[in-house]
């Protein structure tokens, strides 16, 4: 009897993380202006203590855009696909449903909602600023709103937390659609923002996702093995030793935060927090412990690709938004058909 | 030094649920409540695994009121094995046995020797050991149960608590565990509180029963003593008859129909 088959992850996490270096290395060299393969890789080891001379013998037109315009918005781009992967991972664990995202709790409407009255209506600070304190306010929330809609004497159901976040989301988005309506000419920031994008992140943008990624990550590990417990159900959970109350409630705080927060800096890129953690479960299996890491790395990976199709490779930039879109939501049909017709099976 | 509860009262919202029980449980019997559907079978349970917190009244075990012990101490005195339910995410049928022993491991540690030993020990007790690879999410409803059942017994604690923890199983799985339960009561002194529908099986296997009606208990006592007509006419409105029938060496009940 094999207690643990599935004892793959330390070489998954080894062959992932060397993957997401290479996609960093190739993508950064990817562009209007061509960097070589190996003075990219110059270029980024020589930010290591130490290695300074590395970079010398490179162009200062290929250093500045590898630097200041391309490595930002990679990273950016990077950090927020493995911040929605692990988010999307712990909220179908608590809602006890592979299907679940932030979106499905409506956390991702808020955010946009608040990042939308920010562009509309100057508050006195720089956008940068105000985009992602509004998107957070806005999505906390919302967060709250649906806990006191959804939250019944004895606790809170996972069923009821789906139906209130629907709900809330559709009147966010009818508001958004208001505050599009009222904004005028200024209605294109709100549209471009709103339909996602890495164009001009800086290295501000970095440090924040950053932050908010690495903090949220390491609460969910720390909480990882509770996760598992309460993926079977509250009261499984409670008498398996997990204080439950107390455990969904930081749970579903750190996630909107990381969410918020990478809604601010991305706008509203859909479909990564769902299906990457759902394709890694095939590989790690459903044991959040293993499943968090591989998500991050996987989260990473694919939103950097997603990213830099649209930058480099097709003629016109289309909007990563649009993008993960059109690919995942008919990947997301055809997984949500295939449980229906397992499930009509027995 | 088992459960001693007090005019406990519980409503869910404005609709009273258990209304001033008074209750004592000690150690080394198997109790079995049993009553209509809504009579608060489930919720008596979760009042005395401290899952509920009771509006009135108090709830001691073994003398220390239940809501003095954490989470995790109390995963370490009861298990529960719940009514069935649907589980989504694939874990293997080990790991969820394994789950058993997570009150006894720490977060960051991988189980230890004697772990695995009774993982596997509880998982041949329980007839499960040939699908330990197979996932939980695509065994029938009475593999699934048996699993659960399995993760309750591996959580090696003193207090078992079934709700209706039989009602997927065949018949020759319900005598099994049911069996290897009252075992654990005589030889290692467990207090086992089951929840049954059937009152035949209860009988056959229990100490006492445990009549609940409309949120309080109508009698509580040794099956000979409380097991008779007119106890089961006044809770579940049927006319029975009630006879000691040697083959299973219990008292039985006949339903008029």
């Amino acid at each position: 009897m094999s207690m643990f088959p599935r004892n793959a992850t330390g070489i998954q996490l080894f062959l992932l993380a060397v993957a997401l270096f290479l996609c960093v290395a190739a993508s950064t060299g990817m562009g209007y202006v061509r960097v070589p393969f190996l003075d990219t890789l110059r270029i980024l080891l020589s930010a290591l203590p130490g290695m300074e001379g590395l970079g010398d013998g490179v162009r200062e037109l290929q250093q500045v855009v590898v630097a200041e315009v391309r490595l930002p918005r990679i990273l950016t781009a990077a950090l927020v696909g493995a911040g929605l992967a692990i988010c999307g991972a712990v909220f179908q664990g608590i809602l006890r449903n592979p299907l679940a995202d932030p979106y499905t709790l409506g956390v991702s409407a808020g955010a946009a909602f608040g990042a939308s009255i920010a562009l509309l209506f100057p508050l006195g600070i720089p956008n940068v600023y105000s985009v992602p304190l509004l998107a957070f306010l806005g999505g906390t929330g919302t967060l709250i709103f649906v806990i006191y809609l959804s939250a019944s004497g004895g606790g809170i159901s996972s069923n009821n937390l789906i139906l209130s976040g629907i709900i809330v989301a559709a009147i966010l988005s009818a508001g958004i659609s208001f505050l599009k309506y009222v904004a005028d000419e200024q209605v294109s920031v709100i549209i471009f923002w709103l339909m996602g994008s890495f164009a001009s992140r800086t290295w501000a943008d970095v440090l924040l996702t950053l932050t908010a990624v690495s903090a949220g990550f390491a609460v969910f590990l720390f909480f990882a093995r509770d996760l598992n417990l309460m993926s079977l159900g509250s009261r499984t959970a409670a008498s398996l030793g997990v204080d439950t109350g107390r455990t969904l409630l930081i749970l579903l705080i750190t996630a909107s935060l990381v969410t918020a927060v990478c809604v601010s800096v991305s706008g509203i890129i859909g479909f990564v927090g769902l299906l990457v953690p759902h394709m890694m479960r095939g590989l790690t299996g459903p044991d959040n412990r293993r499943l968090l890491p591989v998500a991050l790395l996987a989260g990473a990976i694919l939103l950097l690709v997603a990213d830099t199709i649209t930058r480099a490779v097709l003629p016109v930039e289309v909007p990563i938004g649009v993008l993960t879109a059109l690919i995942g939501g008919p990947f997301f049909c055809y997984i949500f058909r295939k449980r229906q017709m397992a499930r009509s099976g027995f | 030094m088992g459960f001693c509860l007090e005019d406990v009262s519980f409503s869910h919202g404005e609709k009273p649920v258990i209304r001033r029980l008074s209750a004592d449980l000690r150690p080394g019997r198997f109790y079995t409540v049993v009553g209509p559907n809504g009579s608060g079978k489930t919720t008596f349970l979760d009042l005395i695994s401290g899952h509920l917190k009771p509006d009135a009244g108090s709830i001691q075990y073994k003398g220390v009121s239940i809501d003095r012990y954490s989470r995790k101490d109390l995963s370490r005195e009861m298990a529960l094995v719940p009514q069935n339910y649907h589980i989504n995410f694939p874990f293997s049928v080990s790991e969820v046995v394994m789950m058993g022993r997570y009150p006894h491991i720490p977060r960051f540690a991988p189980p230890a020797a004697v772990d695995l030993r009774i993982v596997e020990a509880v998982m041949e007790m329980t007839g499960i050991l040939e699908m330990a690879d197979r996932y939980i999410s695509e065994l029938s409803g009475g593999e699934r149960q048996r699993t659960v059942f399995a993760r309750a017994l591996a959580q090696r604690t003193p207090v078992l608590m079934l709700d209706e923890a039989t009602a997927n199983l065949d018949i020759r799985h319900i005598i099994r565990l049911l069996n290897l339960t009252a075992e654990s009561v005589r030889t290692e002194n467990k207090t086992v509180i089951a929840v049954m529908q059937d009152i035949n099986l209860a009988a056959m296997f229990s100490d006492e029963l445990v009549f609940m009606k409309d949120g309080g208990i109508v009698a509580h006592g040794p099956v000979d003593a409380v097991l008779t007509p007119d106890i089961i006419q006044e809770v579940f409105s049927v006319s029975a008859r009630v006879y000691f029938e040697p083959y299973t060496d219990a008292r039985q009940v006949a339903y008029k129909r």
